[in-house]
């Protein structure tokens, strides 16, 4: 069994300034800030301060603050010190924990199993952080009797085989450094061994997995480069955690948007239905489902939007990965290729995020299309149909307005045959008396006089109902003109 | 740092790197610290001294201290100009998924009162 010297284990976290603010009322466990507390109640003896009281006075920057040390000892009178350090990153916080041991000549040639002392109860690796934006765990360990000769020597012959596996002993450490750390809890599994400042590191996680751990074991040289880097590596594993919670959250998204989308086609489906049975109450359904309809279509925009909003997050963060992995190779004065252990995300991880977010957009922009073609079939079938009921409309109009001048001619024709049964009877009545008139010799070429009489008033008579007749079509056919 | 990190300084550089020490150095360590150090004096009068010789041999005390492991808590963050990045926001997501799930919820339950009904069935 290889023994570690000076074994520390730092935290790197990171959560939503909102959702902390949120959180820290109710004490929820998944607030950043209440696992700090608990771990700082938990190692610190020496300091009187509390944990509210260090982070309040913490003038939060983008650039990491000083740290906040605490120190305790344990039960097998092991001294474990370590710090916070905070930091604001845009809408963020960060927290830099730091747990280990003193770096005297005492912690030297430990074995792997002190790193049990680290997390106690389980309380230095939160089970919370999938309630974050993410954690990265750097554990880092000096071996004291495999000097940099061996590693390299050891790097160099698996490196010459065609699988470059790592040094066997090496790999078997870093398994045992993990097993101790993560003593009750689960851990994430293996993923890959690479060099990082001509020292080995094991990274145990998976290219979107919220939880990233690190196993390194430096030398001298190694940990002054990554004290150099301090700042960019706080900043690079940060913008890790934005691109990948923010695919998470973006296939969370997705997956609601895929279920909304079935209650949008079951809508759809419904209103066909209606359409065809017809029934009497149709038009209120069909106005319920239309008002649906477009508040989902409303919802759905949003969820399009949101899933943009994340294609956006991504990208920005994709930019500004590659920015501090330039500068970590700037300050450190390598190649960007030389820095495997961070530019594998940015060269495969973060690509592959972007295309299944832009997939998942031009799967959703088809959804968009069958809204709108429904809303615009609904809204020509609703105009077919107010086009037939306005046709209906002016045929009934039309009958009444027939019946209407039929009645008005018929009274006409009333009116005017009552008119000549009066005029004849004022004839007869005014005529009546010539009746028994003598016919008169002297005049005997005459008709009689009741004749004559009676000629003269019917010819009045009609001579009269000429001239009104002729009178009332002229102003008719004027009123009609008009 | 405490009065017995800078011992184990002190005794880490005599046992394992001896040639880090200058003969001046030692002088001062014999004559000033050992006597101390062989007393009853506690360890931070020793620490005190020893502190004393530090700023009279800077350079021998960079090596010692250059043997003892640094954690990152000894490092200052430093921004390099030229690496900025670009600030952006999260998204807002909470209002968005409950709206999702009230109507998937809604669909669900009318579902559940008419389980016959399969309306995407033509």
């Amino acid at each position: 069994m290889i023994n570690i010297d000076h074994p520390q284990v730092y935290i790197y976290s990171y959560q939503l300034e909102r959702e902390i603010l949120e959180r820290e009322i109710s004490k929820d466990p998944s607030s950043i800030k209440v696992w700090a507390d608990k771990l700082w109640q938990y190692f610190n003896q020496d300091s009187p301060q509390d944990f509210n009281s260090i982070y309040s006075s913490s003038e939060l920057n983008p650039t990491l603050g000083n740290p906040q040390k605490f120190s305790k000892t344990t039960k097998s009178s092991r001294e474990i010190v370590g710090s916070f350090r905070f930091a604001r990153l845009d809408d963020s916080i960060g927290m830099l924990t730091r747990v280990g041991s003193p770096e005297n000549h005492e912690n030297t040639n430990l074995e792997v199993t002190t790193i049990q002392d680290f997390n106690p109860q389980n309380l230095t690796c939160s089970p919370n952080y999938k309630s974050w934006l993410g954690q990265t765990i750097l554990i880092t360990a000096k071996i004291p009797n495999y000097t940099k000769s061996d590693i390299q020597q050891s790097n160099d012959q698996s490196n010459k085989q065609p699988d470059k596996k790592p040094d066997k002993k090496l790999q078997e450490l870093a398994n045992d450094v993990i097993k101790n750390l993560f003593a009750n809890i689960p851990y994430p599994p293996f993923y890959r061994a690479t060099e990082l400042f001509n020292s080995p590191i094991f990274e145990y996680s998976s290219p979107q997995s919220q939880l990233q751990v690190f196993v390194y074991f430096l030398d001298d040289s190694s940990g002054d480069q990554l004290g150099n880097t301090l700042q960019p590596v706080f900043e690079l594993f940060y913008h890790r955690h934005k691109i990948t919670k923010a695919f998470l959250d973006s296939q969370n998204i997705y997956s609601q948007a895929q279920k909304f989308y079935e209650c949008v086609e079951i809508t759809i489906a419904t209103l066909e239905k209606k359409l065809k049975a017809t029934q009497d109450n149709y038009s209120a359904e069909l106005k319920d489902d239309t008002k649906q309809l477009f508040q989902d279509n409303l919802n759905y925009q949003r969820t399009l939007q949101t899933l943009q909003k994340f294609e956006n997050t991504v990208n920005i963060h994709i930019y500004n990965y590659q920015q501090k992995l330039a500068e970590i190779a700037a300050k450190s004065q390598l190649q960007l290729e030389d820095l495997t252990t961070f530019n594998l995300f940015s060269d495969r991880t973060a690509p592959y995020i972007q295309r299944h977010i832009q997939a998942d957009l031009s799967y959703f922009k088809h959804g968009t299309d069958l809204i709108t073609t429904a809303i615009a079939s609904i809204r020509g079938i609703v105009e077919i149909e107010q086009a037939e009921r306005e046709r209906e409309n002016q045929i009934d109009a039309k009958d009444k307005y027939d019946r209407q001048n039929t009645a008005d001619k018929n009274l006409q024709d009333q009116i005017q045959a009552v008119g000549v049964g009066i005029a004849a009877g004022a004839i007869v009545s005014s005529t009546s008396g010539l009746i028994t008139q003598p016919w008169s010799i002297s005049t005997n070429k005459l008709p009689h006089p009741f004749i004559i009489a009676s000629f003269l008033s019917i010819s009045c008579s009609l001579g009269a109902w000429y001239i009104a007749k002729t009178w009332i079509q002229h102003k008719r056919k004027s009123n009609e003109n008009r | 740092m405490s009065s017995t990190s800078i011992l184990s300084e002190i005794y880490l550089a005599i046992t394992t790197k001896p040639e880090i020490l200058t003969p001046e150095f030692i002088t001062g360590l014999t004559d000033q610290v050992l006597p101390l150090a062989k007393s009853d004096a506690d360890n931070k009068s020793v620490a005190k001294a020893i502190n004393d010789l530090y700023k009279q041999f800077t350079k021998v005390r960079d090596s010692i201290k250059a043997l003892v492991r640094k954690s990152l808590d000894d490092f200052e963050s430093e921004t390099t100009p030229g690496h900025e990045t670009v600030p952006n926001h999260y998204p807002q997501i909470n209002e968005l998924e409950q709206i999702l799930k009230e109507r998937i919820d809604k669909q669900a339950q009318q579902d559940k009162q008419n389980p016959a009904i399969d309306l995407l069935q033509p």
